[in-house]
C-alpha cells in the first residue's frame, strides 16, 4: 500500500515537472518567435550596383582612367576617394570594404587587412577601358581594372 | 535495493515518453516552422514589387558633329589659309588641326525612330546631367536641338528614353525641327537599354498601397504576400530625398528585411542610386 502511494508521487511529480517545462519552453518560443527581426544579409549582391555606381560618375571614372599607377600616392587618394565613394552608400558599420586599382592585366590583389573578417570575402571586379574626355588611349596604360572588396566585421 | 532501482527506470523512463511526446509534438505543430519568414519569402516580394514599379530607360550617347572633317557644304566664313580643305586631312596652310566646320545647320534633327514607343518621353542631357534644351513632340521619331538655344552646344550628350518621366526643357515645339535631318550633324553612339525603378510607379503604388493595403488582398497577392502577411518599404535617396511607404509594425510580428541598391528614374529625367529597404512581417 506504501509503495503504490509513492510510485503516484513521483508520477505526480513527473507531470508537474512536465507541466513547468512545457511553459517554461512555451513561453521562450513564443518570446523568440514574435520579437524577432531578421535581415537577408545580402550585401554581396549590392556589388554590382555600387560598381555601376562609381563607373557612372564621371568624376571618379576620369580619375580612374587617367591615374598614373606607377605614382602610389596619387593611387592611394584616388582609392580613398572611391572608398569614401563607398561608406556614403553603404552605409553600414557592420561592413568594411576597400578598393583596388591595377592594371587591366593584373589582378588587383587585396592589399587590405582582413584579419578582423568574419571569415567571407565578396569581391567584384571591373574593367575601365576610357571615358569619354580621355584624351589620349594608350591600349596598354590607359583601360584599368576596379576591384571591390568588402566583408563582415566579426 | 531493487525498490530503488526500479523507481530511477520509472523516471528515466518517464522522460523518455515525455521527450517523445514533446517531439511528435513539435513534429506536427511546430510553432517555428509553421510561422516563420523565409528568406524567400521577402526576396519573393522585393523581387515583384520591383517588377510592378520598372520601366524601360533607353540611353543613347550621341555626338554633335560641333567640328567636322566634312567641309560645310555653304554659309559661315572660313578662316585665311583654310580655304577648300581636305576633308580629314590637315590643310598645311591652315592653322586648324582640321578644317573649320561652318555649320550649314543650326537646327539639327536626330532620328530615334528605332528606339522610340508610343507614349514615351525623350529628354537630352550632356554628361554632366544638365539637361539640355530639345524639342520633341511624343508620338514622334525626331527629336532635335537648335544651336541658337547655346552659346557653345555640348559635343557630347546623352538621349533619354522612357515612359514617366517629364523633361523640365524640351517642348513639343517641332517647327525648331528641321525639315529633314542632315546626318552630318551627328554621329550615333552605343544604345543601353535596360530596366530601371521609376519614381512615378513607386509613388503610385505607395499611393494605392496605403488605400487598400488593409481592404484589399490583391495588391498584397500581386506583390506575393500571403492574406496574413503585410510589408513596408522605403526608398531612400542619397541626396536625402525619401519615398516612404512605411507602417508601424505591432511588437508581436517577426519581421524580415532585405535592402537592395536600385537604380531609379526620376520626374526629370535623372536616374539616381538609392537605397531600397524592404520588411515584411
Amino acid at each position: 500500500m506504501d509503495n503504490v502511494k509513492i510510485k503516484r508521487k513521483g508520477w505526480l511529480r513527473i507531470v508537474e515537472a512536465a507541466i513547468g517545462v512545457i511553459l517554461i519552453l512555451g513561453s521562450i518560443l513564443i518570446y523568440y518567435q514574435r520579437n524577432s527581426i531578421g535581415a537577408s544579409d545580402n550585401f554581396g549582391e549590392n556589388l554590382p550596383i555600387l560598381m555601376d555606381e562609381i563607373v557612372k560618375n564621371n568624376t571618379l571614372r576620369g580619375e580612374i582612367v587617367n591615374v598614373n599607377l606607377v605614382n602610389t600616392g596619387e593611387v592611394n587618394i584616388i582609392k580613398m576617394k572611391a572608398n569614401n565613394f563607398l561608406s556614403l552608400r553603404i552605409g553600414r558599420y557592420d561592413l568594411n570594404h576597400t578598393v583596388e586599382i591595377c592594371n587591366a592585366a593584373a589582378d588587383c590583389k587585396l592589399m587590405a587587412d582582413i584579419s578582423n573578417s568574419d571569415g567571407n570575402l565578396y569581391g567584384y571586379e571591373r574593367i575601365i577601358s576610357t571615358n569619354i574626355n580621355s584624351s589620349g588611349f594608350n591600349p596598354e596604360t590607359t583601360p584599368k581594372k576596379i576591384k571591390i572588396y568588402i566583408w563582415k566585421i566579426k | 535495493m531493487n525498490k530503488k532501482g526500479m523507481s530511477h527506470i520509472e523516471v528515466i523512463m518517464a522522460f523518455i515518453i515525455f521527450l517523445g511526446a514533446i517531439a511528435t509534438m513539435f513534429y506536427f505543430f511546430n510553432p517555428l516552422k509553421g510561422n516563420s519568414l523565409d528568406e524567400i519569402y521577402v526576396e519573393n516580394v522585393l523581387y515583384n514589387l520591383e517588377k510592378n514599379v520598372s520601366v524601360d530607360l533607353i540611353e543613347m550617347g550621341v555626338k554633335l558633329n560641333n567640328t567636322s572633317t566634312v567641309p560645310a557644304s555653304g554659309g559661315g566664313s572660313t578662316p585665311p589659309g583654310c580655304q577648300n580643305p581636305t576633308p580629314g586631312e590637315k590643310n598645311p596652310n591652315c592653322n586648324e588641326t582640321l578644317p573649320r566646320f561652318t555649320y550649314s545647320n543650326t537646327k539639327i534633327g536626330i532620328n530615334i525612330s528605332k528606339n522610340i514607343a508610343e507614349n514615351m518621353n525623350v529628354s537630352i542631357k550632356d554628361l554632366y546631367g544638365f539637361e539640355i534644351i530639345s524639342h520633341f513632340a511624343i508620338g514622334s521619331d525626331i527629336v532635335c536641338v537648335n544651336r541658337d538655344d547655346y552659346y557653345f552646344l555640348p559635343d557630347f550628350v546623352i538621349i533619354k528614353i522612357a515612359e514617366d518621366f517629364n523633361s523640365t526643357l524640351a517642348d513639343n515645339n517641332i517647327t525648331n525641327c528641321p525639315s529633314s535631318i542632315d546626318y552630318r550633324d551627328y554621329t550615333m553612339g552605343g544604345i543601353y537599354s535596360r530596366k530601371v525603378l521609376s519614381e512615378k510607379r513607386i509613388l503610385a503604388f505607395n499611393s494605392s498601397y496605403y488605400n487598400s493595403i488593409l481592404y484589399n488582398n490583391e495588391l498584397k497577392e500581386s506583390i506575393g504576400l500571403g492574406k496574413n502577411r503585410n510589408f513596408d518599404f522605403e526608398v531612400d535617396f542619397l541626396n536625402g530625398d525619401k519615398i516612404s511607404g512605411k507602417r508601424n509594425i505591432a511588437k508581436s510580428f517577426e519581421v524580415r528585411a532585405i535592402n537592395k541598391r536600385v537604380e531609379i528614374l526620376r520626374y526629370n529625367g535623372d536616374v539616381q542610386f538609392a537605397n531600397l529597404n524592404i520588411r515584411v512581417w
